[in-house]
This record gives structure tokens, sequence and C-alpha cells, in this order.
């Protein structure tokens, strides 16, 4: 299955015309997430969203680092692959790993983020995150994809750069722990998942993962981020406003650095 | 999300919020927002995902020369420094308070990036800078808010196993300002209670025998806008050791100049104390001018076992007669028993001479 350029745009477009969050289970094991369908409706009745212009807006994964193709805004791309959606996903011969999962998964073994004050038991990096690190941890190759006998050409052959979280994420947000009301007891500065925004999913294991503060199809703001970070809004929806409340009669707050 | 410096301090330059509802630039991190110290990936410093791996990097990038804070980094290339570059890595949250594996300040030591305000502080009340940090009570219990600016400081500079060795060597040792400070003291400078006196002469108005004093008021800046100049206040650094805020000449010997005790003469008028009239001690100018003492080689700042703050400095104050003593016989009156090897370069005996 090919999709065009032109498919894509349409595809997306139609983004702000409305969209649903269906849960999506799939194959991996705790590896439930949001997949957003971007609903076609209204595409007819908006021929204006097919113009070239309308292809810029930032909702696109075309116009995102996302596209690995030839046509990449990025600088990680492919030497002549104009398929998009062919780095992650595929609808034939896919891994198993995630929704018609297609890049190579990384056997890579990681260090997770450690501190003295973490409350969360966190292990290796599972479900969805396992996706996204099978580039951003840069072991493997960004071409390296199920669905073709060869890798696809690159003008990079792993992912460079601050992209590249390498194995070693101890200096990464800590992800794939539980995050449960006696999470957020224990931590003190934690809100009650069940006060969380639908934008900041967990996921069916109600574990964090990447794709709590990603989007990996929607770079509307930037960085893939789930919703505006103005203010650091996305922070404070999990973080909560204990760990910033001055002077807070009784607040043993530990993880301020005392 | 990747924030950069410049980009960091445009938003705390222009915190609208900030500036809507207060007159402070930044009240707390939380306005600034998260990604000013901390970053989601690639985190400098690893635990707590802050910035930098170097602790005060973090804070001198609003807090030195270049960021929108007042800068306190010169403050810390003085003579007398609070010293954060030494073992400053070495400090987590989850540390023992006050016997951390090894002895060190950084930023976060005294001040709470969450909970800081730029509310100022008074002799009895805990300036916003030092809200949210942990100390150690009067009592010597560790407290996780201290509501007294002492508290902080007894930290590290009561209990503590590794604190300094005492300034001045002195008849009776006691290195434990915990302890120096303790109200049950013969005497003691009032900075845990009013003091013992009924009647200072040499206190400058509005200061009476009733006023309270923070350890600040000593040991502070040189160079912030209460030593007279336009840098930041708190004890960060100074010319003048131990981290005071003003000369204190320590050593006997040199000719008598006021400007040598400026720190001790802030509170306490200069003429009223170097004078021979019987308005304070009629024999301090004879020791200050003719013997060129210091007020420490008699006084000890923090507290003594005996009255007035008398605790001689054993330089040049020894035994007679294997006794070294002061007694207070009244208002301006008391007796000496000691061997004063004086600036002068002479030796003079008092076998409880009285004043």
């Amino acid at each position: 299955m090919k999709l065009s350029a032109s498919h894509l745009v349409r595809r997306f477009a139609a983004h702000g015309v409305g969209r649903v969050a269906v849960p999506v289970g799939n194959a991996a094991a705790g590896g439930g997430r949001l997949l957003r369908l971007k609903l076609l409706a209204g595409l007819i009745a908006l021929p204006s969203l097919l113009l070239p212009a309308y292809g810029q807006t930032p909702i696109s994964i075309i116009n995102s680092d996302h596209n690995l193709s030839v046509s990449s805004p990025g600088t990680m791309h492919a030497s002549s692959e104009t398929e998009i959606c062919i780095f992650c996903h595929t609808p034939h011969s896919a891994t198993g790993d995630g929704p018609l999962w297609n890049h190579q998964m990384s056997s890579a073994a990681y260090q997770p983020y450690t501190s003295g004050t973490l409350k969360a038991t966190v292990g290796q990096p599972n479900g969805s995150s396992r996706l996204c690190l099978s580039c951003h941890d840069g072991t493997v190759a960004l071409g390296m994809v199920n669905s073709r006998r060869n890798n696809i050409a690159m003008n990079t052959t792993t992912m460079t750069g601050v992209n590249d979280l390498g194995t070693d994420l101890t200096a990464d947000h800590p992800i794939s722990f539980v995050y449960n009301t006696a999470l957020a007891t224990a931590d003190g500065n934690l809100k009650d998942p069940s006060t969380l925004p639908q934008t900041v999913p967990l996921d069916r294991s109600s574990q964090v993962q990447c794709t709590s503060c990603h989007d990996p199809h929607n770079n509307e703001y930037g960085d893939f981020l789930v919703m505006d970070n103005t203010g650091s809004a996305l922070c404070l929806d999990d973080v909560g406003p204990r760990a910033v409340r001055a002077g807070a009669a009784g607040d043993d707050d530990q993880s301020v650095g005392q | 999300m990747r924030v950069l410096p410049e980009t960091m301090i445009s938003l705390l330059a222009n915190n609208k919020k900030g500036a809507a509802t207060s007159p402070l630039k930044v009240r707390t991190v939380s306005e600034a927002a998260c990604t000013s110290c901390h970053v989601s990936h690639t985190a400098g410093g690893k635990k707590q995902l802050v910035r930098f791996e170097q602790p005060e990097r973090n804070c001198v990038l609003c807090h030195g020369t270049e960021g929108p804070g007042q800068s306190v980094l010169a403050d810390f290339n003085k003579v007398s420094i609070h010293p954060i570059y030494v073992n400053a890595d070495s400090h987590t949250p989850e540390e023992n308070p006050v016997n951390p594996p090894l002895r060190h300040v950084t930023c976060v030591d005294c001040h709470n990036p969450h909970a800081a305000n730029q509310t100022p502080g008074s002799a009895t009340t805990l300036a916003g800078s030092l809200v949210g940090v942990t100390g150690v009570s009067a009592g010597g219990a560790v407290l996780h808010n201290v509501q007294h600016e002492y508290e902080l400081c007894f930290r590290c500079h009561g209990d503590s196993a590794a604190r300094g060795p005492a300034t001045v060597t002195r008849q009776a040792v006691e290195t434990n300002t915990r302890r120096q400070f303790n109200p049950a003291n013969v005497s003691f400078h009032p900075v845990e209670a009013i003091g013992k006196n009924t009647v200072s002469p040499s206190l400058l108005r509005p200061l009476t025998p009733s006023s309270r004093m923070a350890c600040t008021d000593c040991h502070n800046s040189d160079s912030g806008t209460k030593a007279g100049g336009s840098g930041a206040n708190g004890p960060h650094g100074s010319a003048y050791a131990p981290l005071l805020e003003r000369m204190l000449l320590l050593t006997d010997a040199t000719p008598y100049n006021a400007n040598n005790f400026a720190l001790c003469f802030k509170c306490h008028s200069s003429t009223v104390v170097d004078s021979s009239q019987n308005n304070s001690w009629a024999y301090h100018r004879q020791h200050l001018e003719q013997y060129r003492a210091a007020c420490t080689t008699c006084h000890d700042s923090h507290g003594a076992t005996q009255p007035h703050l008398i605790n001689f400095n054993t330089t040049y104050v020894l035994p007679y007669n294997g006794v070294i003593r002061y007694t207070s016989t009244g208002l301006n009156h008391g007796t000496c028993t000691l061997t004063c090897h004086d600036g002068s370069g002479q030796n003079h005996a008092h076998n409880a001479v009285s004043y």
C-alpha cells in the first residue's frame, strides 16, 4: 500500500474538523495506547483543505520530523523512499510489537532513570515506549523495517543529535512505571491519576509511557507534545500544586532539593 | 520541551502573570515554568532532571551576571564564602540534613526554588528567600520548614559533626552555635530570645534591649544593600571573614580605628563605647586605644558562660595563678582575674581587679 503525500495532506487536514480518541488494543504486552483516528468527514465539503498551503499546517505528519521519507522537512530522511508511514507501520508483514508495527525493534538493555526521591518502580522500558526507542535509542538503523528485504537508504544510518536518547535513560524522565493513587500518595507531589486530563494518557496498564507526553502523529504543539506546554502546563498536570506551594505548613517537600 | 536560555530568560522577564499580580519579577518557579530548571530529556544533572550537572549552574542561569535575577556570583569569589563549589555535586535531596556524607553547601541547601519568594525578612520573621528549607530547631530537632533563619544556620553550624573550628581561641570553647545562642546561657546575642541586659547604653536607635536580631545582621554580603552597597544581601560571600557584613578586626596590636570594628559599631555606638565616660564601661577606651585590644579579645559575639558576652581570647588573655574569670559587680562594673598580654606588648596581671 502506498500513500502519496497528497493523500496524507487530505488525511491529516481533517484533524481540525474533528477527531476521536479510541483506545485500541494491540499485541504488545502492556502496549495499549490511544490511537487517534482522524475523521475524513467534511473533506468533500471543504475542498479548500486540499490546497497546498494547507499542507503547511503543523498538525500534519508530513511537515513534521516524523516524516522520514525523502520529502521530510527534517534533517534525517530517506535518500529516495517516498512512503511516509512505512518507517513505523505496515499493513502486511508487521512485527507484532505494536499497531501494524514495521520498524525493527531494539534489543538494547537500558539504564532507567533513578533518584533518591523517586517513589515509582522504574524498570526496563515496556509497552509503546519500546516502539519509540526502536529509533530513539540510536541502536537500530532508521531504515530497518520488517516489510522490506533491505534497509531503506537514509541520509543517516541511525538517529543522531538531541533526539537520540541512547540506552542510558538516567537523564530522561522516567517511563514505563505504574502511576496509581498509591504512587501519588507516596510521592506527595503527584496528582492523583484520576484527575489527569485525557490529554495526558496512561496506557492500559496505568503506566506512564512516552505517549503520556508525546503524540507521535501530531506536532501541533512542537516536540510532538500532547498539549501546549506554555507555563509548563503539561508538567503541572502531573505534578500538582503541592510541589510549588510556597511555605505550606507541614509540606515535607523532600523532592524540592532540601 | 527544550527551552534555550535566551527563551527562558525572556519567559522570566516577561512573566505577565507575576507582573500583573505582584511587584515581584518572579514569585515562584511555577510561574516561571518548570523548564527553566528542569528538562525532560538528556538532563545534565540527571537526578531530578535538572538542566546542569553542576548544581549552582542551574541557579546562576538567572541569578548570575546575565540573568534577570540579582547576581550573587561575584560574592562567591570573595575571601570568605559559603563554599558552593566544594563537594557541591554530592548534595542529594534525601541526604541526612545535619551530617551528609560529605560536608557541602549548594544553593538548594539554603534555598527552596519551588517555594522561595522575595518577601524581606526581619530579625524575627523568615525571609521569603528561605521559605520551605530544612533546618534544626533551637531544641535540636530537624525541621523540614524552618520558621526562623537561625534554624537554617543551625543545620550546619550547630550539632553537625563536621562543623568548622572556632575562629577565635577562647577560654571556654564552644563551636556549636545552637548551644551558643541558648537563652539559658548567662549571656548571648538576642537571636533566639531577647537578651539578658535591661540596659545597653551603646545600642543605636531604634534598637533597644528588647530588640532581636538575625544571624544575617552580622553574617552577610559586604556589598549588599544592608552593607550600604547595591548587590544582593545574604551570607553568600564577603571580603570580611568570617563572612561578616562589615569589617571586624579579630587581632590585637593595631592602632585603634573605629573602622576596624565597623561590624560591632553597626549597632553599638562607637562614641559611647570608645569613651572614658561611665556611660557604658569607663575602661573601654583604655583597652581599645592604649592596649590596642580588639572587641573580640574580651567579647564572644554568639554567647558566653560569663555576663556581657565575656569569653576571653586566649591568644592574648591568659590565667592569673590558674584563674581566668570575669565577674559582674553591677551596671558598668566588674572584676577581672587574668594576665593580659596586650597589643602594646606589655603584660598586665589582674588579680580580681575591680573596675
